[in-house]
């Protein structure tokens, strides 16, 4: 089990991703705003982010940053509707681990959750 | 907007599009496809394309690449993408994309691991397997995007093909393309990436409608269908398949039983194989080397082998810059510029010994006399000592039955880590032996030692000479093997008593040289003697590599001499091997000698090529080309930046070798070789044991390697000896090699490693010699069959053959520390790493990957260092910056720092992996400076500075 928070600006979105993983035993904590999950993060145990790209107020992106000034050693994954290679360039060069694209396919999903928390297949980091 | 396709023709458009993809992936763009894509048909469908297209990424990339074929000549950009194509693919550059799904799964640079496996799983269920036609892996992304193009020809079920794109391709190919997009600026990789990008996720769409039996989004379709049209013109259907109908089932695990060269120590080694992949390496139990240890490099040899970083085809420079080359033209380019130029200007420096007897005759043939190893830049100066002396350059000592080990500058606990001797050593330190580790830095041997001393860098020979002193003033020595053993005692005692120069080289004259006390000296001599003859003095490079220390290597070897310790219980080993038959059967002609016998530079003792002096040699004209053999020479032989100038001036250069490197990315031509465990080869080796040692291949070669034997003997066809080389397989030479062995190939091939001759002690009273009798082979030979306390070269030479100390700086004032730079640095060895040639292996990267440089503590304090801290080490000659780890572990005034750091290639040159990173001291040598005796580099003797930043 896991700590995992999910930010999507979206809240059907976070709900349904919230369902899927904590049906696997995660805990799972939904937001809407940066702020919010931000000020989480900042007194919480965070193992991996699930992070929208595309929010309000901040990217995706730069929330990935914030968090990862947070809890360095944090697992993220990135969603998107609209993927880019840049956004894709700059999320893995902020430690993202996985890039999936909406609408959440359950299975893979779930497949990229238990790669980024299992420690032998765990992805490394690339300065690209 | 048009109307939607019906299913088939949409499936046909994206099958075409997914064999477009392929094609832009598998293999440079040919010139024939090349010209249509900047042709007018494909071109302008392209541009009205991108006018309508409404799928952002998609005209993005579609925009990028128009922009690229219309943006210049159709020569100008065709060569562009062909340099770029060998950069980003073949590892011609320092900032590669890795087209292969395994190195995206943990993204490390490592191909062959499990989606290997999967992939083929994928391929067999579809009935399917990879083209062998076809070089590159198995998961390689144009032969997945050209799966997927099988699977909707042959209307495999959605489910199936959403199946592979999700679990395989769409697994990784952000990845891929987030970093082709980042190691390159050129706008039609870009392009591409953003393509490729866009296309597979709009594929997922697709799926996801039909699998939920939705209708697919007509913008989508149009895309497709036009992509089609214009992709149609460009006649990709001639392209070959890189799938064929065939059902590979999955080969059995096997494990193959071989010897592990990754530092060319040759410990036994067993490697697993599953599925042809190789899934690990494990020591060889009984082999007589390695006593089925290995080390932490040989546990990760295959992932030399499988580094991503892997050169994968021939290479020719063109306007500055590497593209891919045929074997044939690469060959033949090559074979021309060698003879095109007189051989007596032609170097050949191998870094290694595999299957020598082939590149060392081709190169003999071919009649260039300016051969070398790396022998020069490594222990020249102990093997000068020990080869003619007596009978063998590194006299291993038994350490099983040690009571006393003297190591100088020598770490067996990093450079022979896997080798059973260690295993032997550190039992023996553990039942009681007293090992004395005599080195400037407490290396691991030194931690393990009963008693470290550190001393000042180069003046190992005076204590030696100090301990010799006490043995014979003290009449500790023993007279039976003195008297009936050795040749020129007597002078050798004169020079110990002071009776030529008025300086006894007492312990008193040693500890004012090397630092250590005097009482230490003679301490350690009464120890010694009173331990001997089960007691060893040795040395490696932690002496050999400061100037003029032939004297200082016959000095401390005469302890074993002083004291009949040569082949004793617990002394140094006289080494025998039980020769190879040639390679060459009788019925086959031997090449021609064509080498004249020209000594292109003369030391005091060694002649030959001195690698150190090559800038020198280049500009006097002296040298025009070279042909490099697994070797590094830039970062190794002597100053780099020097090297490097001396390979700009040549002209021409060829490099054989696996990985690019500061080295073969100076040559013309690159022609990629094999790592060991691709091909084949038999030794006859030593370890207490005589023994027959078997270098099994395990894999086939990769990529499209070749293995050293094919290399040099199609090099000879080219040059004109085809017929002194007619192997048509590794078997051939290997069974003439063994026609004199008790032990068949096929049973070596079985066991690994056949026993000769047992260990035995004191082999020299049946011999009648210190050399091993006919039959038997050793490095060196005794012309008196005792052993010389004189050196027999200097004395035929007429020059001091006596052991002694020289001071480092007598031959070259310029090396005296001095006020402004009074410190000396050197390099070590790690555990972790084998020179440079393990830089591109991430295991071993992820042990080790940068070397800050040691400063002693009181040192530090004085200069105001941190540990951590910024700081930059200069010498006269250059300054690098690094980071300082503050000890107490390395003596006051010495700097050190690991060696093999600094490649422009690989993990440290690759920007992906930034935190890797050292430096080469070698940036800080003097240029053409070599020891006036051994021509070696003074590589750990280098006056320097260091300040914070």
């Amino acid at each position: 089990m896991a700590e995992i928070l999910v930010l999507d600006d979206v809240l059907d979105a976070a709900v349904l991703i919230e369902k899927i993983l904590a049906k696997k035993g995660h805990k799972v904590h939904t937001f809407t705003e940066e702020e919010e999950a931000l000020a989480f993060a900042g007194s919480a145990a965070v193992e991996l982010a699930v992070l929208d790209i595309k929010l309000q107020k901040m990217s995706g992106v730069q929330v990935l940053a914030r968090l990862k000034e947070i809890h360095p050693e944090m697992h993220a994954i990135m969603l998107t509707g609209f993927p880019t290679v840049e956004t894709a360039r700059e999320a893995i060069s902020l430690g993202a681990d996985e890039y999936c694209v909406k609408p959440i396919d359950r299975q893979e999903l779930e497949d990229k959750v238990e790669r980024a928390l299992k420690g032998k297949n765990r992805k490394g980091a690339l300065n690209i | 907007m048009e109307n939607a396709m019906d299913n088939q023709e949409m499936n046909q458009a994206r099958a075409q599009f997914y064999r477009f993809l392929s094609v832009m992936f598998r293999d440079e763009i040919s010139l024939e496809v090349f010209e249509k894509m900047v042709g007018a048909e494909f071109l302008d469908r392209l541009l009205e394309l991108q006018e309508c297209c409404s799928i952002q990424e998609f005209c993005s990339g579609l925009g990028r690449i128009t922009s690229y074929l219309k943006g210049r000549s159709v020569r100008e950009a065709y060569h562009e993408l062909r340099w770029d194509y060998a950069e980003l693919f073949l590892n011609a550059g320092g900032n590669p994309a890795f087209p292969y799904e395994s190195c995206y799964q943990t993204r490390e640079p490592l191909v062959m691991q499990e989606a290997v496996t999967s992939v083929r799983a994928a391929f067999r269920d579809a009935g399917l397997c990879k083209n062998g036609d076809y070089a590159e892996l198995d998961d390689h992304i144009a032969v997945e995007l050209e799966f997927m193009r099988c699977l909707i020809e042959r209307e495999v079920s959605d489910t199936v093909q959403f199946d592979f794109l999700r679990d395989h391709l769409m697994s990784w190919v952000v990845d891929f393309c987030a970093v082709l997009n980042g190691a390159t600026t050129n706008d039609f990789y870009r392009g591409l990436a953003e393509l490729i990008m866009s296309f597979l996720f709009n594929e997922r769409m697709y799926y996801f409608a039909r699998l939920s039996q939705l209708e697919t989004s007509p913008v989508y379709d149009n895309l497709m269908g036009k992509m089609s049209s214009a992709i149609g013109s460009l006649g990709l259907d001639a392209a070959s398949d890189l799938l064929v109908e065939e059902v590979k089932p999955s080969a059995p695990g096997r494990s193959v039983k071989t010897h592990c060269y990754i530092c060319l120590g040759l410990c036994g080694q067993e490697v697993s194989v599953k599925d042809e992949r190789i899934t690990g390496c494990k020591g060889l139990s009984g082999d007589p080397k390695g006593g089925g240890r290995l080390c932490i490099k040989g546990a990760n040899a295959h992932n030399n082998t499988y580094s991503a970083y892997r050169l994968k085809s021939p290479l020719i420079k063109e306007d500055g810059r590497f593209r891919k080359a045929s074997w044939q033209e690469a060959l033949e380019v090559t074979a021309d510029r060698l003879m095109a130029l007189d051989p007596e200007t032609v170097a050949f420096h191998r870094g290694n010994d595999f299957n020598a007897w082939c590149h060392e005759a081709v190169m003999t043939a071919y009649g260039t006399p300016h051969k070398t190893t790396h022998r020069q830049m490594c222990d020249n100066p102990a093997r000068m000592a020990n080869e003619k002396c007596f009978s063998e350059k590194r006299p291993w000592i038994d350490y099983a039955n040690s009571d006393f080990i003297l190591l100088f500058g020598m770490n067996e606990l990093n450079t022979s880590a896997g080798q059973r001797k260690v295993g032997l050593l550190k039992k023996a330190v553990k039942d009681g032996a007293k090992l004395v580790v005599v080195d400037p830095r407490r290396c691991e041997s030194a931690e393990l030692a009963t008693e470290w001393v550190s001393i000042r860098p180069g003046t190992d020979g005076a204590m030696a000479m100090g301990m010799c002193h006490v043995i014979v003033s003290e009449n500790l020595y023993d007279h039976d093997f003195v008297d009936n053993w050795t040749y020129g005692f007597e002078a050798f005692k004169k020079r110990l008593m002071g009776e030529e120069d008025g300086i006894v080289r007492s312990s008193a004259w040693a500890a004012a040289i090397c630092g250590v006390p005097a009482e230490t000296i003679m301490r350690l001599a009464r120890e010694f003697a009173a331990a001997a003859p089960h007691a060893g003095a040795n040395s490696w490079t932690g002496v050999a590599q400061a100037p003029n220390t032939v004297h200082a290597t016959q000095a401390l070897m005469a302890l074993n001499a002083l004291l009949g310790c040569f082949d004793a219980p617990g002394g140094p080993a006289l080494v025998r091997k039980f020769k190879l038959a040639s390679a060459w059967d009788d019925s086959q002609s031997k090449p021609p000698n064509n080498a004249s016998k020209t000594k292109l530079n003369k030391g005091l003792l060694w002649s030959g090529w001195i690698p150190a002096y090559f800038e020198e040699d280049v500009d006097a004209g002296r040298l025009k080309g070279l042909l490099c053999y697994f070797g590094n020479p830039v970062m190794s032989c002597g100053s780099e930046p020097s090297m490097k100038r001396a390979m700009e001036k040549l002209e021409f250069s060829c490099a054989i070798d696996c990985f690019m490197t500061n080295t073969t990315s100076l040559c013309d031509v690159i022609l990629p070789d094999c790592t060991y465990l691709e091909q084949s080869r038999v030794v006859a080796d030593w370890m207490y044991e005589s023994f027959i040692s078997l270098g099994q291949k395990v894999i086939e070669p990769m990529y499209e390697s070749w293995p050293v034997v094919r290399i040099f003997s199609e090099l000879a066809a080219r040059l004109g000896f085809a017929e002194f080389f007619p192997w048509k397989n590794e078997d051939e030479y290997l069974n003439s090699q063994l026609r004199n062995q008790k032990i068949s190939l096929a049973e070596l091939k079985e066991k690994g490693f056949f026993v000769t001759d047992q260990q035995e002690f004191y082999k020299y009273k049946d011999w009648g010699s210190m050399n091993p009798p006919a039959g038997y082979g050793s490095s060196g030979s005794s012309s008196t069959g005792k052993y010389n306390f004189i050196n027999p070269v200097a004395e035929q030479k007429g020059i001091d053959g006596l052991p002694d100390f020289k001071s480092p700086y007598a031959d070259w004032p310029d090396l005296k520390p001095d006020s402004e730079f009074p410190m000396i640095l050197g390099y070590f060895r790690t555990l972790e790493h084998e020179h440079t040639s393990t830089q591109a292996n991430i295991a071993l990267m992820k042990q080790g990957g940068s070397n800050p440089v040691w400063v002693n503590y009181l040192d530090a304090k004085r200069l105001g260092i941190s540990d951590g801290d910024q700081v930059v080490v200069a010498s006269p000659w250059g300054e690098v910056k690094t980071k300082a780890r503050v000890t107490w572990d390395i003596h006051e005034g010495v700097l050190a720092a690991a060696g093999g750091y600094g490649g422009k290639f690989g993990l440290e040159g690759d920007p992906k992996y930034s935190w890797f990173s050292g430096f080469n001291t070698n940036v800080l040598l003097p240029p053409n400076v070599a020891c006036k005796w051994s021509g070696t580099p003074p590589l750990k003797y280098i006056k320097t500075r260091v300040s914070r930043v």
